[in-house]
């Protein structure tokens, strides 16, 4: 208890940032595990996250509106642009939109940080017993990946609409030897997830008090 | 204005919003700077264009776009920290810091309207003057110092301070530019990117991700700049100090306050070796705790003697341990020592008088003749071979148990030649690579004009066969053209003919329908148009098959699957692929499932429950 509590101690020093993970051999003194080894570890750490994200996404991840499907597709659009996402794909026939941006957007710099300091002892309970001291030498950042968020906006009954969101993290340069993360840390999920319903509500209240023809 | 040397930049009177670009002011590996009109308010402006040379390239319709989709990401996520030190900087207004304007996109890239500072740059300043005083040097770094000061106090670290991130205006003032390094202070999500100057950044700059940094980071920075300002050479980079301090627990670093010795006032030249201090918790932690180490405008030594040359190599030449002049036998001899007057008295605020280097070696009484000849003789030896030089050296650095006037003497005149053989050596290699840069300079000049006129020529020749072919062509074209009139009113008779023939035809074949659906038990004829062929292009392919998938075709949805998990004509999505699949497998397609199956294992399971309900709400398939 008290390795892991020192462990854990330690890694929130070494960890500044927790989104990629960038492994790095910072200390001559520690031995780097096998590969496979390390694979093993992160492919728990996965696993740890993807369980939260669902759960997230299960709680949060989609929401009816009482507005038609094409006035919710078009608040989404300019909700996520107002967050700094670019769009990537869309088609406001089928319902589908890709937004893209470098992490940690949708959230700021300081938001980041409260993902840091929440998530870090969590990822050394996971990490720091399978890799042991090797911990230590990881770095966890946000640089190097892209976010991306796929939505669905569908009709729903009574001329309603339903806005589905997914994430997800993408490296915009593949590291060989390194496991591929696909699930963000699970406070950054929450985090991003309230800040874009947020800025979708402020949208669509714009929208609705708006007169009509004056918003696209 | 795109000239020569300025391939990339805009042309001059290109108009952004209401900034007419007048003249490129510089061009660096992230962008292009601008000296530009406010026609609004009728002002020069300077503008700092994003353009980072090795990931992104100017179009001819003058917006910027990433030279690859590989590099697209790179360049979006530069161009946002473009926008962040705008941004950055507009929170600072304070006259030595570059006041920024505004910031905006357009082109595909970023603009940061910066006002426009008349003036020169410290590090031409520097290159020069070589040296300046103390009291010119005080009044660039305390301004600076406010400046700085009030960056920190907001929680920001420049990490890039040196000579050429600072300009000097008209009426002396300084100013902090370039920003592009800074970060928050405490604490920040990315690692830093290594940016360092050689000589100006700090030890912790080159290693850490970013928790060893803070003011005593700028610090350094502000005291390699001053040592530059008082020794004419930057000091020695910190990686080659680390090996030194690393390797034998000696600093290899000759202190400032041996190397401006006697021309600068000794409250000063500590001050500079304690912001150089290799280990950052040695350093003044605040710009606050260095100042009141300074001497101040008013304190500033203003001797008016000239700057004495100091040797470029003063900063490579190893130290001793650091010794206060109390303790003769052990200071490193001063490379700048004059031989006319090698022993003045040492003083606290030099006097013109004592603008002469202050005795480092020994009691003054002059050399005697046996000592010029050993003197000689060791000299000779020195420039015959290094490895007796550096033995003699060796030995000239032992603490001697008792003073020996003739062999202080000796060691001062020798560390003389080493310190003089060093300087020459450097500066011998920077001229031969001044050299080399101009020769291959030059030689890429004359294999660009060779190409120039080899092009030229073969643009004349091209030229003129092009007006050859063209007066053939108009020859003909006359003849044809007579000819096509006359071909013409044969085909217009032959059109109105066919015309007549077309609805006769039309005629007949609709009577022989008619007559053949009075035959029992006979089908209609299927009279549904044949769809149209693909158009080659992959968006427009896109856009096709997208358009008859809407409407229910399941072929048209696998090829949209297949279309988006490709990425061609659209941004690839393994999301959108799986649903289209779906979409396919549902009208009966048989080859979606194994697509879509295949697509599955790179999707989160929520994922494809969101693809899935997308799929169900697409339209019923065609029958």
């Amino acid at each position: 208890m008290d390795y892991q509590r020192s462990a854990m101690r330690v890694l929130r020093a070494a960890l500044p940032c927790v989104a990629s993970m960038l492994v790095t051999g910072c200390g001559e003194m520690i031995t780097r595990p096998p590969p496979e080894k390390i694979t093993e570890c992160f492919t728990q750490l996965n696993e740890k996250f993807e369980k939260a994200y669902e759960g997230i996404l299960a709680e949060r991840g989609t929401r009816r509106f009482t507005v038609s499907r094409e006035m919710a597709y078009d608040t989404l659009i300019a909700a996520l642009t107002r967050l700094a996402m670019i769009v990537e794909a869309h088609d406001r026939f089928a319902g589908t939109l890709t937004v893209a941006a470098p992490a940690p957007k949708p959230l700021s710099d300081q938001e980041w940080r409260e993902v840091v300091d929440t998530d870090t002892p969590m990822m050394a309970s996971v990490l720091c017993p399978c890799l042991g001291m090797y911990c230590t030498t990881l770095k966890f950042e946000p640089q190097d990946y892209v976010i991306v968020i796929n939505a669905t906006v569908l009709a729903a009954g009574n001329a309603g609409s339903q806005v589905s969101l997914t994430t997800r993290m993408r490296e915009i340069v593949p590291r060989p030897g390194v496991p591929r993360r696909d699930y963000p840390p699970p406070t950054g999920v929450r985090l991003a997830l309230n800040k874009i319903w947020s800025s979708f509500d402020h949208e669509l209240a714009a929208r609705q008090l708006a007169p009509p023809g004056s918003r696209r | 204005m795109t000239d020569d040397a300025y391939p990339d930049a805009l042309p001059a009177q290109h108009r952004l919003h209401w900034y007419l670009l007048e003249r490129v002011l510089g061009q660096g590996g992230f962008g292009i700077t601008y000296l530009a009109r406010d026609t609004n308010l009728d002002q020069s402006v300077a503008i700092k264009e994003y353009l980072p040379v090795d990931v992104a390239t100017r179009r001819a319709d003058t917006t910027v776009r990433a030279r690859s989709d590989e590099q697209g990401e790179r360049y979006r996520w530069g161009l946002e920290r473009f926008i962040r030190e705008a941004r950055t900087l507009a929170r600072f207004d304070h006259p030595n810091i570059v006041r920024v304007l505004s910031v905006f996109e357009q082109n595909g890239t970023a603009y940061m309207v910066m006002r426009f500072e008349e003036g020169e740059n410290f590090a031409a300043l520097l290159d020069r003057k070589r040296t300046i005083q103390e009291a010119e040097l005080m009044r660039v770094l305390l301004p600076v110092l406010e400046g700085l000061e009030l960056v920190h106090n907001a929680g920001f670290i420049h990490r890039d301070i040196k000579p050429d991130n600072i300009h000097i205006r008209a009426d002396g003032t300084p100013v902090l530019l370039d920003f592009g390094s800074a970060r928050n202070a405490l604490g920040h999500a990315r690692t830093v990117t290594i940016l360092v100057a050689p000589g100006y950044a700090p030890f912790e700059q080159y290693y850490s991700s970013g928790e060893d940094q803070g003011p005593w980071t700028d610090i350094y920075s502000l005291g390699a700049t001053c040592y530059r300002a008082i020794a004419g050479v930057p000091p020695m980079d910190a990686i080659a100090r680390s090996k030194g301090v690393l390797g034998s627990a000696r600093d290899i670093l000759v202190p400032a306050s041996a190397v401006g010795s006697g021309r600068y006032s000794e409250r000063l030249l500590k001050a500079i070796d304690h912001a150089l201090e290799f280990a950052e918790k040695d350093r003044p932690q605040t710009i606050a705790e260095w100042r009141n180490e300074l001497p101040g405008l008013e304190g500033a030594a203003t001797t008016t003697a000239p700057p004495r040359r100091t040797p470029a190599a003063a900063a490579n030449v190893p130290r001793t341990p650091k010794i206060s002049q109390t303790e003769p036998s052990a200071v490193p001899n001063s490379p700048h020592r004059s031989p006319s007057n090698p022993h003045p008295e040492p003083t606290a605020a030099p006097s013109p008088a004592a603008a002469q280097p202050a005795p480092l070696g020994g009691p003054s009484r002059p050399a005697g003749p046996t000592a010029w000849l050993v003197a000689s003789a060791l000299v000779g030896a020195l420039l015959g071979g290094v490895a007796g030089a550096y033995a003699v050296k060796r030995w000239a650095d032992t603490p001697t148990p008792a003073p020996n006037e003739e062999l202080q003497k000796i060691k001062l005149q020798l560390e003389n030649a080493l310190a003089k053989a060093e300087t020459e050596r450097v500066a011998r290699e920077k001229a031969e690579a001044d050299k080399a840069r101009a020769e291959s300079a030059l030689a890429r000049s004359k294999a660009e004009t060779e190409r120039l006129a080899s092009e030229k020529t073969a643009t004349e020749k091209a030229l003129s066969e092009a007006t050859a072919r063209a007066r053939a062509e108009t020859d003909r074209a006359k003849t044809e053209s007579e000819r096509a009139e006359r071909e013409k009113a044969v085909a217009e008779r032959a059109k109105a003919d066919s015309q007549k023939l077309r609805k006769e035809l039309d005629v007949a074949k609709a009577e022989i329908e008619r007559l053949r659906n009075l035959i029992p038990g006979r089908p209609p004829t299927d009279t549904t148009p044949k769809p149209a062929p693909p158009p080659p292009d992959a968006r427009e392919a896109f856009k096709h098959y997208l358009d008859l998938a809407r409407r229910g075709d399941g072929s048209a949805a696998l090829k949209v699957g297949e279309l988006y998990e490709a990425g061609r004509g659209v941004a690839a999505s393994n999301n959108w692929a799986y649903a289209w699949y779906s979409v396919a497998e549902r009208c009966g397609v048989t080859a979606a499932k194994s697509k879509k199956d295949a697509v599955a294992n790179r999707l989160q399971p929520v994922e494809i429950r969101q693809a899935d309900k997308l799929a169900e709400s697409q339209a019923d398939c065609k029958k």
